[in-house]
């Protein structure tokens, strides 16, 4: 039996966030070079997650939280 | 000449003493090129770290020298008002500032990051973000100098896993362990203080290899 297109599920309305972000991307969004982030993991202002061995990951929250503290 | 898997290694590379076969050596240029820049900042930086702690005494005197007049004053985001006294590193989109203000009859030092006004992060939390304070203007420099040796020091971690990943996405299924420790040799000796022998220990570590 094939399955028609109309019966796929429809497209999420809008693309999933990502959990957690590589040093440059956090730095991209942060509008800072990413001399500005590691400072900031270094004084322990940014928390991070090691998915991969020595690979800095920068969680979604934590980013918001810096983002958001007007 | 050695040959491993039936190819000569032939090919040096920078600040490392093994020589790399072709396919190591491709592999090499292929993840190293994209990230030369970085690892000329991260010397840049290095640099600039020695310089500060080089000039500390001429530093701590502009410190406390009532006759030298403040370059500017800066607003820091914990209301205060500071007197910079002398930039102490230029990255790109930021600054770093060596800053004083009184408190009665004392003076309290600061370490303050002044970022491009723009940048979401300063509009968040304010265009010049006071990072380390103290009332010891040589303790505070030496802190500062220790954590920006040890911020280089994960910026490599990151270099490396960075690389190790971008190998395993291009090269899927070569033992290319050799090109990480010849990367990583590399951007230890831009980030080291002085060009040191790096400990067996720490190398490891920085390779990512478990013994």
């Amino acid at each position: 039996m094939s399955i028609g297109l109309t019966e796929l599920p429809p497209p999420p309305s809008k693309p999933l966030e990502r959990l957690a972000y590589s040093v440059h991307e956090a730095a991209e969004m942060l509008g800072v070079h990413y001399f500005s982030v590691y400072w900031l993991i270094q004084r322990g202002k940014l928390r991070v997650c090691r998915a991969i061995p020595g690979k800095l990951l920068i969680p979604r929250s934590e980013l918001l939280k810096l983002l958001n503290s007007e | 000449m050695l040959k491993r898997k039936g190819q000569l290694c032939q090919h040096g590379v920078p600040d490392y003493s093994g020589r790399l076969t072709d396919a190591e050596f491709l592999a090499y240029n292929t993840v190293f090129a994209p990230l030369e820049h970085e690892v000329q900042q991260v010397s840049a930086i290095r640099d600039s770290i020695n310089q500060l702690e080089a000039s500390l005494s001429r530093l701590l005197d502009a410190g406390v020298n009532e006759r030298v007049t403040p370059l500017d004053t800066v607003r820091g985001n914990d209301g205060a008002e500071w007197q910079v006294i002398e930039p102490l590193l230029k990255p790109p989109r930021s600054e770093v500032l060596w800053c004083k203000q009184a408190m009665g009859s004392e003076v309290e030092f600061a370490i303050i990051e002044r970022l491009s006004p723009n940048s979401p992060l300063a509009k968040a939390q304010g265009p010049c973000e006071v990072q380390m304070t103290s009332h010891d203007p040589k303790r505070l420099i030496q802190d500062f100098i220790r954590g920006q040796r040890e911020m280089l020091q994960l910026w490599v971690y990151d270099i490396v896993a960075n690389v190790r990943e971008s190998l395993e996405e291009r090269f899927s299924g070569q033992n290319l362990s050799r090109v990480v420790k010849a990367i990583a040799q590399r951007c230890t000796k831009e980030a080291s203080p002085k060009e040191t022998i790096i400990p067996s220990q720490q190398r490891r570590r920085i390779e990512g290899l478990h013994v």
